[in-house]
């Protein structure tokens, strides 16, 4: 069963969602009447994301969307981002602020996560940068296609 | 006689599907021209053809000539032996998704442009897995995700009698993958690979007297106790370099027609917009087949469906992307 928090700033309401996202999940049930224009949703801990999911997501979004909501979604997990370069309407009009991008050390196998702005990868061409290993301090570099990865971003 | 019928001109589908045919055991011949392959089929019924279909025009040459000389819906034609190859997927190969010849789609290996390593390509692995697919369709059923391995597989079968089973069962296979060592973002891939068979098993399966899909409108959050027909089997096999998944329905209601029109759907494309009202298997199914390696439909009309999907291990996800596909359908009547 997936969790929501939300915090309500001024005229934004953050909702940070941890868990993933299938068939039992209610998003209007559990995040309610939105009454603020802004609304970020923070995606940092969505492992996972089957067809049902989707559906429910593009229902529940595309509903607050209709109502003239400012949208965007931040700390978009790898399966989010995979979601978002699979489904041309999936974003329901959402700004796509930030993203994590997939690492691999190239000397010994292990797995990061880097944050990106959306903007700052636009910036940089797609060309990002390799990381250095957190365990071996050997070199991670980039971990899939960016013509892929980055595809929601040359639309 | 049983053997294999090559019609490319492309020399790497020569190097790569003699190979096959050795390994196989079955006789390999090269067509050279469409008509040279249809009287060779039509002396041996029996024989697996294997067609480039790189390009439309290459494609409907083809088909031409076999209304011509044999008919396309001809007893001769069995299209359960019939292996199409091309470089590209099989959203863009819209003409090979409508053929009436469907039966079957190979990828070129290395076709798709990711840097690995040549030697890490592990052509003739995958010339070990096309082998396997080859003596399957060369035999009466396709049936059996066991088949598809060499000896030294490992199977795990688990029998699901009602739906709230599907998530423990995705969950475990998630944690399973990471223990043997399969990179965290293809694990989650298989997991919700799973997670779209054994739901499709559970409600998209099941067809009353008429035909009709019983829980078409059933919620797919409901809790259902599966009656006897209704239990679904998922194996999981794994022989240390391919994991392979197949669930087993009892129904054989699968509409290959339908679902290669799903397959063949690309939701990047504004075209094809998801509907949230519209419930149904679509965009699950087709997103399995974006992710996976091999993926085998098998049906006996009325009687069961297998669905397997193989998946290769590889040390990075961009490799993992890289990897061997084919898109298999066996129908039986
Ligand atoms: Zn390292």
């Amino acid at each position: 069963m997936i969790q929501v928090h939300k915090e309500v700033k001024g005229d934004i309401l953050a909702i940070k969602i941890v868990g993933s996202i299938e068939e039992n999940v209610d998003f209007a049930g559990i995040i309610g009447n939105i009454t603020v224009p802004n609304v970020y949703v923070y995606l940092k801990e969505v492992p996972r994301m089957n067809s049902v999911g989707v559906k429910s997501w593009v229902k529940y979004f595309q509903s607050i969307a209709a109502k003239g909501v400012n949208l965007k979604f931040l700390e978009c997990s790898t399966a989010i981002v995979e979601q978002i370069n699979l489904i041309s309407n999936f974003t329901c009009g959402a700004k796509i602020e930030s993203i994590y991008v997939p690492f691999c050390c190239t000397s010994c196998g292990t797995e990061l996560l880097g944050l990106f702005k959306s903007d700052d990868i636009k910036k940089i061409n797609l060309a990002i940068p390799d990381l250095k290993c957190s365990k071996c301090g050997g070199k991670a570099t980039f971990d899939d296609i960016p013509e892929e990865y980055f595809g929601f971003l040359m639309r | 006689m049983m053997r294999i019928i090559l019609l490319s001109e492309k020399p790497e589908d020569r190097a790569f599907f003699e190979p096959v045919a050795r390994l196989a055991n079955l006789p390999f011949v090269n067509a050279g021209t469409a008509e040279s392959l249809c009287a060779s089929l039509l002396q041996d019924p029996e024989a697996l053809l294997v067609v480039d279909v790189s390009t439309e025009q290459i494609y409907k040459k083809f088909e031409t000539v076999v209304a011509e000389k044999v008919g396309l819906y001809s007893d001769t034609v069995n299209v359960n032996r019939m292996f199409f190859v091309a470089g590209e997927d099989l959203q863009t190969l819209n003409y090979v998704a409508e053929s009436d010849l469907f039966g079957h789609l190979i990828m070129r290996p290395g076709s798709r442009e990711v840097s690995a390593a040549p030697d890490q390509r592990t052509i003739a692995e995958d010339q070990a897995r096309t082998s396997r697919l080859f003596s399957v369709a060369a035999s009466d059923r396709g049936f059996g995700v066991e088949r598809y391995f060499g000896p030294n597989v490992k199977i795990q079968e688990i029998m699901v009698t009602k739906a709230s089973q599907k998530k423990t069962i995705v969950e475990s296979l998630k944690m399973k993958l990471l223990e043997v060592g399969f990179h965290s973002r293809a694990a989650t891939s298989i997991a919700t690979a799973a997670d779209e068979i054994i739901m499709n098993a559970i409600f998209d399966a099941p067809t009353d007297d008429t035909g009709r899909v019983m829980y078409a409108q059933t919620a797919r959050s409901t809790e259902m106790e599966l009656s006897e027909r209704a239990r679904v089997s998922f194996k999981i096999m794994f022989d240390g370099t391919v994991l392979g998944l197949s669930v087993l329905d009892q129904y054989g209601s699968l509409d290959k027609k339908k679902l290669l029109g799903h397959l063949a759907k690309s939701y990047q494309n504004d075209q094809f917009k998801v509907k949230a009202s519209v419930a149904g298997a679509g965009l699950g199914i087709a997103n399995v087949f974006n992710t996976c390696g091999g993926m085998v439909f098998c049906c006996e009309m009325g009687v069961k469906t297998e669905v397997m999907l193989f998946y290769r291990k590889a040390k990075s996800y961009k490799e993992f992307k890289d990897q061997f596909r084919f898109l298999s359908t066996f129908m039986y009547l």
